[in-house]
């Protein structure tokens, strides 16, 4: 099989068709000039014409926001316990459209969340959704995915991957998923030309140049200047001016963290476990019984946010936690920008 | 075991919040079968009782009378708690002070402040119920965790956590004068997601950053209200330490 194949904008309406009868869809989809991710039902909701980013990453689908875990029923005096994993696995999902920075977050998620210690409901997720990416043919201001690493090509983690070429898609495959797809539908693709491959190297080549115009450090090796710089004056002003809203976590591809609470019914017969975003940036993710807070100060929330990026993630995982998506920039009311942190650290 | 004994008490307001308890509907039977109601007098409830095991009290308080009302009813009861935003800050509603400890809206011109304050102004409040008005699973979740004698704990992030979930585009950014990045969450974010700015009904979150909004504010051409000035005194940039 040919590793590249294209497939014109219409015949990728049928195909659409075809897998929102085999898969449940997520795309992106666009409501009041904001592009999001969603499941979708009509592939006319479908929006692959999107600039930049969603506005919010496409983790929610794998790790979501409120998520019960289990419920349990006490009956008899014995617990009986219903695993929601059991609902999460037979789902056969389908997520189109995501970018290659987003790719690349479910990589680094996959690793810690499928590394020394398995999360069973990531991983169902995971092994039961095709994952259809779309390179960039317009990056917005915020991108910066050229100094991470992490596009505007992608080197993997996706079954197959879509490059707008105007009237059709180039789309390469890139795993045994990805190409029964393309198999599944021989009457709808056609081999690539080399001109057509030659095309999308071209067009990416321009989206990192247009990435490239803004001057940043190779944000991969930044480890020891954070590491020199931890006590540094910048982090004080950063803090001044941190409103602790945790909207940088929870947009962040690559944010993780979370907490675990039960919710039992009024007469504690029955009940459900709970897991819920948390966000490093709240007081309370660091209170402890007794009621002692270890980063009360907000400087030392807005660094380990920032450190853990570039730094505690090479330590942990072996490589910087930053896709270079932008959302964090975007979202944040008080204007902290993520990369101009991590260049005035580089540069002190 | 006996049932726990509890009173709904309301001191002045619209009550609104009781009314968002009484919607509950099917929850409510539920929650009353696991209690005593022995006193509400808005569902007509009055019975003789000596101690109350959980005193609910909506409302500000007002009037001389009003503050000996609830003296007496935190005197028989080991816990009160104080439901929605007249019981927990004295009520914007009421257009109260502004120079007090809570997140005001804009007084209407030509009213005089008057008295309208908080609970814990003259008793000690056990448990804070914040919103105006307060939010039903809200409520649900602090009753069936005083029922298992677990510490009850309001959401710890501010609007702006939950306006980001319901993919909102943030109001700021529109130049509308939205106090989210200030204001304590658990609402849902529900007045920014209908397009209109948040009030601070719940109050200032736990790390409010006011020298912050104030600064972001000025950045986007919005003009800073005066409580913001106020609040500013009185918190400045949040925590220290």
């Amino acid at each position: 099989m040919e590793r590249f194949v294209v497939i014109t904008k219409e015949d990728f309406t049928v195909l659409l068709e075809r897998l929102l009868g085999a898969y449940q869809v997520i795309a992106p989809v666009e409501r009041e000039g904001r592009i999001f991710l969603s499941y979708v039902s009509d592939p006319a909701e479908v929006n692959m014409e999107y600039k930049g980013t969603t506005l919010l990453p496409p983790k929610r689908f794998f790790f979501p926001e409120v998520e019960v875990l289990f419920t349990y029923r006490v009956t008899g005096g014995r617990v009986e316990l219903y695993d929601k994993l059991e609902e999460v696995r037979g789902a056969k999902r389908a997520l189109l459209g995501v970018r290659p920075c987003d790719i690349k977050s479910l990589e680094i998620l996959d690793k810690v969340l499928i590394g020394e210690y398995k999360d069973p409901y990531y991983a169902a997720r995971r092994d039961g959704t095709l994952i259809v990416g779309l390179t960039c043919n317009e990056p917005d201001e915020y991108c910066f995915c050229a100094f991470t690493g992490s596009g505007p090509q992608a080197s993997g983690g996706f079954d197959l991957l879509m490059t707008d070429l105007g009237d059709r898609y180039l789309v390469e495959i890139g795993s045994d998923k990805g190409e029964r797809v393309v198999n599944l539908n021989l009457d709808l693709f056609k081999p690539a030309s080399k001109d057509e491959v030659n095309e999308r190297e071209e067009m990416l080549k321009r989206v990192e140049a247009e990435i490239r115009r803004q001057e940043l450090p190779d944000l991969t090796k930044v480890y020891e200047a954070f590491a020199k710089n931890f006590d540094a004056e910048l982090w004080l002003e950063y803090g001044r001016r941190c409103l602790a809203c945790g909207k940088c976590n929870y947009v962040c591809p690559t944010c993780r963290c979370f907490d675990v609470y039960d919710e039992p019914s009024l007469d504690g017969s029955s009940g459900k476990r709970v897991r819920v975003w948390d966000s490093c940036h709240f007081l309370s993710f660091t209170r402890v019984a007794g009621g002692k807070v270890f980063r009360s100060e907000r400087p030392s929330r807005v660094k380990q946010r920032i450190y853990h990026k570039y730094c505690y993630g090479v330590d942990e995982i072996g490589e910087i936690e930053c896709v270079g998506c932008g959302r964090c920039i975007k979202v944040c009311p008080a204007g902290i920008d993520i990369r101009e942190a991590a260049k005035r650290v580089v540069e002190l | 075991m006996e049932k726990p004994k509890v009173g709904i008490f309301s001191m002045s307001s619209c009550e609104g919040c009781l009314v968002q308890v009484l919607n509950l509907e099917d929850k409510i039977l539920e929650m009353m079968r696991s209690v005593e109601l022995v006193d509400c007098r808005l569902l007509g409830v009055k019975k003789s009782y000596d101690r109350l095991d959980i005193a609910i009290v909506e409302g500000a308080v007002m009037s001389d009378e009003e503050e000996r009302e609830l003296r007496e009813i935190r005197e028989r009861s080991k816990i009160l708690v104080a439901l929605g935003d007249c019981a927990c800050h004295g009520g914007r509603f009421l257009f109260k002070d502004f120079k007090f400890d809570s997140v005001p809206v804009d007084l209407p011109r030509g009213l005089k402040s008057f008295r309208a304050d908080p609970l814990d102004k003259y008793v000690k409040v056990d448990y804070y119920v914040y919103g105006c008005p307060i939010d039903g699973d809200d409520f649900l979740r602090l009753f069936k965790e005083l029922l298992m004698g677990k510490e009850y704990r309001p959401a710890p992030f501010n609007v702006c956590a939950e306006c980001v979930l319901k993919d909102n585009e943030c109001l700021l950014d529109k130049g509308i004068p939205c106090l989210g990045p200030i204001t304590r969450g658990g609402c849902g974010a529900v007045c920014p997601t209908s397009g209109r700015r948040c009030i601070g009904c719940r109050g200032l979150a736990e790390d409010a950053n006011v020298d912050s909004l104030i600064e972001i504010f000025t950045k986007r051409g919005i003009e800073v209200p005066e409580y913001l000035w106020e609040l500013k005194k009185q918190v400045g940039g949040g925590r220290r330490g």
